[in-house]
């Protein structure tokens, strides 16, 4: 029986574009191709010494886990964690070109999302991490977020050179939420995946913050330390680690804590005009390779 | 149209290279030599996405005048401030040079690691910083998940012979001059004289060869650390309470006025365990340098080895 062989795929984010459930629900499931989730990969691609970097031996020792040469590999880090600076697209890059001296002929995956909704995401998954600047210093300041970061059209167009265009696929997490059996299945024709979405839960792996939950989550997480880019404790008490995630695991959930966070919550109309100025042209940018009216149907500044 | 003969003199932080851009290089007849602001602007706190090499080398020959261009900063590997990662930056930006320049003459001033981080914890405490030594340095790491401490200041940074190689590879080994800080601080003079005549470079003026940093005392660190908790700064690792306005400019001004009035301060210095971690951290990079610079000379200096 011949197995055909398909390209080296890699999911390289961005950041809050449903990369958990992909990584945790879906890849694995897919019958033709090996999956290595983002462990495996920050290892070999994030944390090796760029010096000592030796694409043929990674290449060897990644291909030799998959039986028919089929590999898919997924971590949002590649990307740059979105709440540990942007730092001028310095670790973007330096990832773009391990993975591209890697498996030059790779097919990558890229979702991205509306700035705006990402960003409010974003700031959220701070707060559970342990953060404790509010909204506007954490969006503003430059000291843990960068806006520079969610500029789409630059990193599609480095990953296009690198890898031609033909083989960088940008897809929309937008278009995954509104109709994620249609998303699926047309990702599943791109990409030749094989795997039976009636098994597939599409319940969200990571839910949004309650209204009240927020102010419990930032006093708790002025008694830790774990670093999230910058942050401010009072003092580090053992185990608010673990209340702090309890909070999100156990109290969260529960509806008298008031409503899931909106947009709206977090973003003045002064905001939306910054970020409508900061982002349109690079939209705009975008919409030439993704298509306007996608972009415009789904709320895009434009 | 290219430069002639560029000279990129890139670091490391902590060799003098505050005293080269002040004192040395502005005084050089016949070379221009980028300021500091544009080199940031220019180079180093570009977008890699929005860089363009001929824009830039457009720029800098346009304000030249015709003349030989030179740099020195150590913003260029990455200085103490900007993420090491693991190594991106620095890469990144000797590729930068490179698709920028063409040709250049590289230098690269290194320092027996034990005195070299020594400067460097010194300047973390100045920038701020609260972290102890052994924390700052990554002798143990508490974080290990991914990016948690690419920010943080990592001494591999340090491993000269990977920055030097990978120097060479672009700009071919013969491009590439490593000069020891310890000859200049023994003789800066007769350093500077040779130095000069090396690489074509003359000065017209008397050259001032005061040190231009002075070295902190153990008990300025110590102040500054404990005071650090109350100031925010612009270091991303540390622990502070809340930010007391000015508390950061007085703390310098009275750490600065300390040290260099009672000269009785014990300068500060790492533990023996500190020394030894330096030792064995280093020891084998060090021995791949022989091709660049007299191993005896690493040995008197008490390089790792």
């Amino acid at each position: 029986m011949f197995v055909k062989i398909m390209p080296v795929i890699i999911h390289i984010g961005y950041s809050k574009t449903a990369t958990t459930w992909f990584q945790e629900a879906y890849f694995p499931l897919i019958s033709n191709y090996h999956f290595e989730s983002f462990k495996e990969v920050n290892r070999i691609f994030l944390n090796s010494d760029c010096f000592s970097f030796n694409p043929k031996n990674t290449r060897k020792e990644l291909l030799s886990k998959s039986n028919n040469g089929n590999l898919l590999l997924s971590s949002e880090f590649i990307t740059t964690a979105i709440n540990l600076g942007w730092r001028n697209g310095y670790y973007s890059a330096g990832m773009a070109h391990k993975i591209h001296e890697t498996f030059p002929d790779a097919t990558i995956i890229i979702f991205i999302r509306k700035q705006q909704s990402l960003i409010c995401s974003a700031y959220q998954q701070y707060l559970k991490n342990g953060g404790t600047y509010g909204f506007r210093r954490w969006l503003y300041s430059g000291e843990v977020f960068g806006l520079e970061h969610l500029n789409f059209d630059r990193l599609i167009e480095y990953y296009d050179k690198l890898f031609g265009v033909n083989k960088v696929m940008v897809y929309l997490y937008e278009d995954f939420k509104e109709d994620n059996v249609k998303f699926l299945t047309q990702m599943n024709k791109d990409l030749g995946f094989q795997i039976n979405l009636e098994k597939i839960s599409t319940k969200p792996v990571n839910l949004g913050l309650r209204r009240l939950i927020v102010p419990i989550i930032l006093i708790v997480n002025h008694f830790f330390k774990i670093p999230v880019g910058r942050k401010r404790y009072i003092f580090h008490v053992p185990g608010m680690t673990s209340l702090g995630r309890a909070v999100y695991k156990f109290l969260n959930p529960i509806p008298i804590f008031g409503n899931y966070l909106k947009e709206s919550h977090f973003l003045k109309s002064k905001d939306k005009e910054k970020l409508h100025d900061f982002y349109c042209e690079s939209n705009r940018r975008l919409a030439r390779r993704v298509g306007l009216e996608r972009l415009n149907h789904h709320g895009y500044y434009l | 149209m290219e430069p002639i003969n560029t000279i990129l003199h890139i670091g490391y932080p902590k060799t003098a290279t505050k005293w080269f851009q002040n004192e040395f290089y502005p005084r050089v007849n016949g070379i221009f030599f980028i300021h500091r602001k544009d080199v940031f602007k220019w180079l180093a706190f570009q977008n890699i996405f929005d860089y363009s090499p001929v824009e830039t080398l457009e720029h800098f020959v346009s304000t030249t005048d015709g003349k030989r261009l030179v740099i020195c900063d150590e913003i260029i590997l990455g200085g103490l401030d900007i993420g090491f990662g693991s190594g991106e930056y620095v890469c990144m930006m000797a590729n930068r040079l490179k698709e920028t320049f063409g040709e250049a003459s590289i230098i690269i001033f290194i320092r027996n690691q034990h005195s070299a981080l020594e400067s460097v914890y010194g300047h973390y405490i100045k920038s701020g910083g609260t972290y102890s030594v052994k924390k700052y340095m990554g002798i143990y790491r508490k974080f290990t998940r991914p990016f948690h401490d690419y920010h943080l200041f990592n001494p591999d940074l340090f491993q000269y012979n990977k920055i030097v190689e990978l120097y060479a590879r672009l700009f071919g080994s013969e491009n590439v001059h490593v000069c020891l800080f310890e000859d200049f601080k023994a003789n800066p003079e007769g350093f500077i004289d040779q130095f000069s005549r090396d690489f074509n470079l003359s000065t017209s003026t008397h050259l001032n060869f005061e040190p231009q940093n002075i070295k902190l005392s153990t008990f300025s660190v110590s102040l500054m650390r404990f005071s650090n908790h109350f100031t925010l700064k612009n270091t991303v690792f540390k622990h502070y309470f809340f930010s007391i306005p000015r508390l950061y400019r007085v703390l310098l001004s009275v750490t600065q006025m300390l040290d260099k009035s009672f000269l009785t301060l014990h300068p500060f210095t790492f533990d023996k365990d500190v020394h030894s971690w330096i030792d064995e951290r280093f020891r084998m990079g060090n021995r791949e340098l022989a091709r660049w610079v007299n191993m005896e000379k690493l040995r008197e200096y008490g390089y790792p080895f």
